[in-house]
Formats: structure tokens, C-alpha cells, sequence
């Protein structure tokens, strides 16, 4: 077996985690599909592209990037403010369509800003690489696996063990009576939005360490989703699994089958998954519901 | 035998309550004849007759267009505004129509008369397919295995195309004929205008038939509550189904039809953005209305060209045009936002509102909500 497969599909595994847990953390307190989030992404990759400059320093690099997180947040808390909370009992179908026209909207922002630019992000340590079981193995490689596996294991933490992270599981787990015990469920579903567009700006910089940042990033993400439905839409413990396995079977088939197919091998494993279990490898069955 | 309750003088003969129905044809007619209901149908087909003459070339081409996209959106409204499924894959049901009329003229040499009931064939077949995880998923997910049918029908699609390309050689020869029909060919795009309104027309009545007939009471019945559907013994799976087969035999039509207009086909105008616009259309039109389908897709067909003409008129081109997609892009989600949130009912709420407005006019009695109509 060939080392670089592997690390290949643990590279691509780590974006989709990132991206399906933007998608997950919106969907468990809010019960919407955030079909904004490509465009966020999107926007944030661009401005990355444009704020650090080709020769920028690693504090430049470092200090864009926390802003930028910053930024993301708001973006998501001013997304759940203007347009998602107005829609509160609605049908779920309009909310969803409301996400859809949010990302239009960013899309129109991002166009009218960049106008389809594309280019690559400047990270710090690109030249940095190791020989390592007969690959060749670049920091820029390594790092994203090892992001992922920190911001998972953090929430994964925030939610165990902090008083915020408790709200928000009692919220996804029963939202009425969340709110009978006292919990602000908007200034829960708030949090859920920030933090979720925020991790939208950490994926796009786990993304640029492998390509370029362009248009294509709304498909990029559209994959996270579809990582998120195959480790089920409201569980977080299948989602490395879930990641793992779309991005191996991805890996898999661009490498030995064919190229062109990559891009459709995510939702064919969706599609199989979700015929075997309806609800994901590790999402709980939810009560009958229309859409 | 109890005598119907008489009303005396002005009222029996000018402002009779619309609601009171006397009889049962009444109760079961298509279309409750009224003076002012044939008034307004005789308008509208004397309009839609004379549009040609009213409008030149360029937007006599925008209403074909439109046209065109709203067999789509009626097929897009079977399957979500009726029965309630989010349907994120509409593009691929027209990739498939419009392919597969394009391959049967390439490989066979079939016209559109047969291409056309064929892509509706097709389509229909791809429909199903797409439908069948209804059998095992139910909600949000069943929306999204339609994302999956998109992605995967595109992926199939560049194969065929490609393929397509190497065997006739590029765009220049896989171009397909002006479209004969037998009796007439149509040429000129007046004939195509002509054409199209008759063939739409055809499809609204069936549609209409359609949501009275008791599939269409099964498909609402499942959109407001499958439990409670199922338990009034409707097949929630197989109706599902059934919805995702006619949703895409529209589809494939819409498909056949803009590949026979266009003169030919190209997979990458069925990205997941004009499944987007297909939403879009229903959604600014009225999710669940027949007229919504059909003033939805003139708005998102035309609000765009409508900008660019604007800003052609007011002459801002030279500022203004390197963001003309911007702007098409951001009136598109401004208008969809706006509907969402001010008018969910769409422009087919906007005519219910004001129909009865002027049925009602003395009175201002309006409680009869157009949601718990449609």
C-alpha cells in the first residue's frame, strides 16, 4: 500500500471533518441545513487571498487569520440575526430556501469584490518537508490533519465540559424544554451560527493548503456537506468516520479510476450509506417530519 | 326537502358570495365559470395571442425562454410545492431530457416530435430512480439524496459529452436541426412563442388536473403531514415517488425543449445553480401554486435582463458592467430573501390577495387565508 494514498485521504478527510462540522453544529441547535456556509467559505478564502500578500511575514499570516476568524464569526451571528431568526416557525423547506438565498447573496458580494479571482493563500512553512516512509512529506501535509484533530477534540471538549457546550446539547436535544429550564435558545443558535461560519474560515485555510482558493470552493464545501448527512446531521461521533470514509473512497477513485469522477464519488457514498442507514452512521432517528 | 336560502335584491345579483356553492358542479368544476373569470381568461389569451405584435424580437426570445423554464418549474412544483420534498437536483431531470433529445437525433436521427415524449420518458425513469430512497428516507435527508442525483447525473453527463465530442467532433456538428413537427417547422422564433404557449397551456391544464385528482390530494396530504397521510392510507413512498417521476418528466421536457431552442446542449449550463434558479422560481412564485410555477419563472427569467436593460437606459454601462453578474446575482438573492420573508405565499398570493380584494370589494373580509386554499 502507498503511503501517500493514505496520507492523501487523511489530508482530504481533515477538510471535509472541518467543513461537515459547520454543517452539524448549525443543525443540532437550529435544525436548519446552512446552505450559506459554501459562501462564507468562499468569501473568506478570498479575502485571505487578499490581505496576505505574497511575501507576508508568519505574524502577518497569523494575525490576518484571527481576524478573519473574527469576521467569519460575525458574519455568522449577523446570518442567524437578519435572516434566520425572522424565519423562526416557518416551514423548514423556507428556511432552508432562505440559507440557499444567503448564499447567493454572499455570492454576489464575493463576485462583486473579486470577480471569479482565484490564486493561491501564502502559508508559512511551505518549504518545510521530510522524507518519511519513502514519500515525500510537507509540513503543509501534516498540518491540516493535525488542525482538524485539534478542533474537533476542542469541541468536542467545549461541548462535554463547559457550561455553553451543555446548553447546546440540551438544546439539540429538546429544544422546548431547553428553553423551560432557562437556556437562552437565541443566544444558543447564535453561538451555533458564529461558531460554525467560523470554523467555515479555519476549513478554507485547510483547504488552501492543498489548492488553490476559487469558485470551486462552493463545491468543496457542498462535499463537507454530504459528509455531515453520512455520519448523520446531528451527531458528532460519526463524523470522523464519516470523513474518513468519503474522503478514502474519493482518494480511491481519482487515484485508480477516474479523475472526473471525484467530484460525484462523495454523493454516490451518500447515497449508499443513506440507503443502508436513513439516518447516518451515527445520527439519531428523528421523529416523522416534513421538510 | 330544505330550499336554499334566498338572497333578496342587489346582492343576489352583483356581489353573491364566491364561496357559496349551490350545487355540486359547481363544487367539482375545474373552473367555476364567473362573468368576471372569463373576463379576465379572455384577456389573458388575447394578450398572450397579441404579445408577439407588441413586443420585438428580443423579448418576444425572453418569453420563450421563460416559457420554457416554466414547464420546468411546474414539474419542480409537483414534486416540492405540492408534496413537499426539497428537490435540489431539478437541473439534472433537464440534463437528461435535453441529452437525451440530443443523442437520439445524433445517434438515430429521431426529430423532436419523438425526442421530445421520449425525454419526458427519460426523465421521468431518471425521476423515479431519484425518488426511490423515498422508500427508506424520509425529511430533510431525502431532499439532499436529490443533491446527490445532481452531482452524480453531471458527472454522467460530462462522460456522454465527451464521448459525444470524440465520435461527431466539437460543438460545430453536434448542433442540432430547427425542430420539424410534422405540419410545421418552426423556424422563426414567433413560431417557437406560438408553439410553446399551446404546449405550456396543455401543461398547466394537466397540472391543475393533476393537483385535483387524488393523487394531487395524496401529494398535499403528504406535504402538510406524512403520519397523518399514511394513516389515511395513502402510500407516502410510492406517492413520493410518483411526484420525483412526473417532477422530472417536466423536467426532461423543459430539457428537451431549451436543447431544440438553443440548438444544442452543454453540461455545464445544468450546474446546481439552475437548480437553485428553479427553486428561486417557485419560491418567488408561490410554493404550491400552478400560477406561481408559471409567474415565477417570467420573474427569475426575466428580472436579470430587466437590470441590464436598466442600466443600459440609464447609462451606467461603462460603471456598472464588469459587476453586471454582481448584480444579477444579489437582485436574485435580494428578491428570493424578500418573498421569504415578506410574502411567503409568492406573486400567485400577491393575485390571490388582490382577486379578492375586488370580489369582496364593498367589504373588507379577507381571513380566508390563500395558504389554506392552495
Amino acid at each position: 500500500m502507498d503511503f501517500s494514498i493514505i496520507l492523501d485521504a487523511l489530508k482530504l478527510a481533515s477538510v471535509y471533518g472541518v467543513l461537515a462540522l459547520g454543517f452539524v453544529i448549525v443543525y443540532r441547535t437550529s435544525r436548519v441545513l446552512n446552505l450559506a456556509q459554501p459562501g462564507v467559505v468562499l468569501l473568506a478564502g478570498l479575502m485571505a487571498l487578499t490581505f496576505i500578500p505574497r511575501d507576508a511575514t508568519p505574524t502577518r499570516f497569523w494575525l490576518t487569520a484571527l481576524v478573519l476568524l473574527a469576521l467569519g464569526a460575525l458574519a455568522g451571528l449577523a446570518l442567524y440575526a437578519l435572516l434566520l431568526r425572522p424565519m423562526a416557525g416557518q416551514s423548514h423547506i423556507s428556511q432552508v430556501l432562505m440559507t440557499l438565498a444567503a448564499l447567493f447573496l454572499l455570492q454576489a458580494i464575493s463576485e462583486a469584490g473579486w470577480r471569479g479571482e482565484s490564486g493561491f493563500i501564502p502559508m508559512p512553512g511551505r518549504q518545510v518537508a521530510w522524507e518519511l516512509f519513502g514519500t515525500n512529506v510537507r509540513l503543509l501535509d501534516v498540518a491540516p490533519i493535525v488542525v482538524a484533530a485539534v478542533v474537533v477534540a476542542g469541541l468536542a471538549l467545549f461541548y462535554r465540559y463547559s457550561r455553553s457546550g451543555r446548553q447546546m446539547r440540551a438544546v439539540a436535544e429538546n429544544p422546548a424544554l431547553a428553553a423551560r429550564r432557562g437556556i437562552n435558545i437565541e443566544k444558543i443558535g447564535a453561538m451555533a451560527w458564529a461558531i460554525a461560519a467560523a470554523l467555515g474560515v479555519v476549513a478554507v485555510f485547510l483547504t488552501s493548503t492543498q489548492g488553490s482558493v476559487s469558485l470551486l470552493l462552493v463545491g468543496t464545501t457542498l462535499k463537507g456537506f454530504t459528509v455531515a448527512l453520512v455520519g448523520g446531521l446531528d451527531s458528532l461521533s460519526g463524523l470522523v468516520p464519516a470523513a474518513l470514509l468519503v474522503a478514502a473512497a474519493e482518494v480511491v477513485t481519482v487515484r485508480f479510476i477516474d479523475q472526473q469522477l471525484g467530484e460525484a464519488v462523495p454523493y454516490v457514498v451518500l447515497l449508499v450509506v443513506l440507503l443502508v442507514k436513513p439516518w447516518g452512521l451515527a445520527g439519531t432517528r428523528e421523529e416523522l417530519d416534513r421538510v | 326537502m330544505q330550499s336554499p336560502p334566498v338572497l333578496r335584491g342587489r346582492s343576489r345579483r352583483w356581489r353573491r358570495s364566491p364561496y357559496l356553492r349551490t350545487d355540486y358542479r359547481r363544487e367539482l368544476a375545474l373552473f367555476p365559470y364567473s362573468g368576471p373569470r372569463l373576463a379576465v381568461i379572455a384577456v389573458t389569451v388575447l394578450l398572450v395571442a397579441a404579445y408577439p405584435f407588441l413586443a420585438d424580437a428580443y423579448w418576444l426570445g425572453v418569453i420563450n425562454l421563460a416559457v420554457i423554464a416554466a414547464i420546468g418549474a411546474l414539474g419542480l412544483q409537483i414534486v416540492t410545492g405540492m408534496a413537499g420534498q426539497l428537490s435540489l437536483g431539478h437541473a439534472a431531470f433537464l440534463a437528461v431530457g435535453g441529452f437525451f433529445a440530443a443523442g437520439l437525433y445524433l445517434h438515430l436521427g429521431l426529430p423532436l416530435w419523438i425526442a421530445g415524449p421520449a425525454a419526458m420518458l427519460a426523465g421521468a425513469t431518471v425521476g423515479a430512480i431519484a425518488g426511490l430512497p423515498a422508500l427508506r428516507i424520509r425529511g430533510f435527508y431525502l431532499g439532499i439524496t436529490t443533491l446527490a442525483v445532481q452531482y452524480v447525473i453531471i458527472a454522467i453527463g460530462l462522460k456522454y459529452q465527451g464521448y459525444l465530442q470524440t465520435s461527431f467532433g466539437t460543438s460545430g456538428s453536434l448542433s442540432l436541426p430547427i425542430p420539424d413537427l410534422g405540419l410545421f417547422t418552426l423556424t422563426s422564433t414567433m413560431d417557437w412563442y406560438y408553439f410553446l404557449v399551446v404546449l405550456t397551456g396543455v401543461v398547466i391544464l394537466a397540472v391543475t388536473n393533476l393537483k385535483r385528482s387524488a393523487l394531487g390530494r395524496s401529494l398535499l396530504a403528504v406535504r402538510q403531514r406524512e403520519l397523518a397521510a399514511e394513516a389515511l392510507g395513502v402510500n407516502v413512498a410510492r406517492v413520493k415517488i410518483t411526484a420525483f417521476a412526473l417532477s422530472g418528466a417536466l423536467g426532461g421536457l423543459a430539457g428537451a425543449l431549451s436543447a431544440y431552442y438553443y440548438r444544442g446542449v452543454g453540461i455545464e449550463d445544468f450546474d446546481l445553480l439552475l437548480s437553485v434558479e428553479y427553486l428561486a422560481m417557485i419560491i418567488v412564485g408561490g410554493l404550491g401554486s400552478i400560477l406561481g410555477a408559471v409567474l415565477g419563472a417570467v420573474f427569475v427569467i426575466a428580472t436579470p435582463l430587466l437590470v441590464g436593460q436598466l442600466i443600459a437606459v440609464l447609462g451606467l454601462e461603462g460603471v456598472l458592467s464588469q459587476h453586471l453578474r454582481a448584480i444579477e446575482l444579489a437582485v436574485f438573492a435580494l428578491t428570493m430573501i424578500g418573498f421569504l420573508l415578506f410574502e411567503p405565499d409568492g406573486l400567485a398570493g400577491v393575485w390571490q390577495r388582490l382577486k379578492t380584494y375586488v370580489t369582496r370589494w364593498p367589504f373588507k373580509y379577507t381571513a380566508m387565508s390563500t395558504q389554506a386554499k392552495r
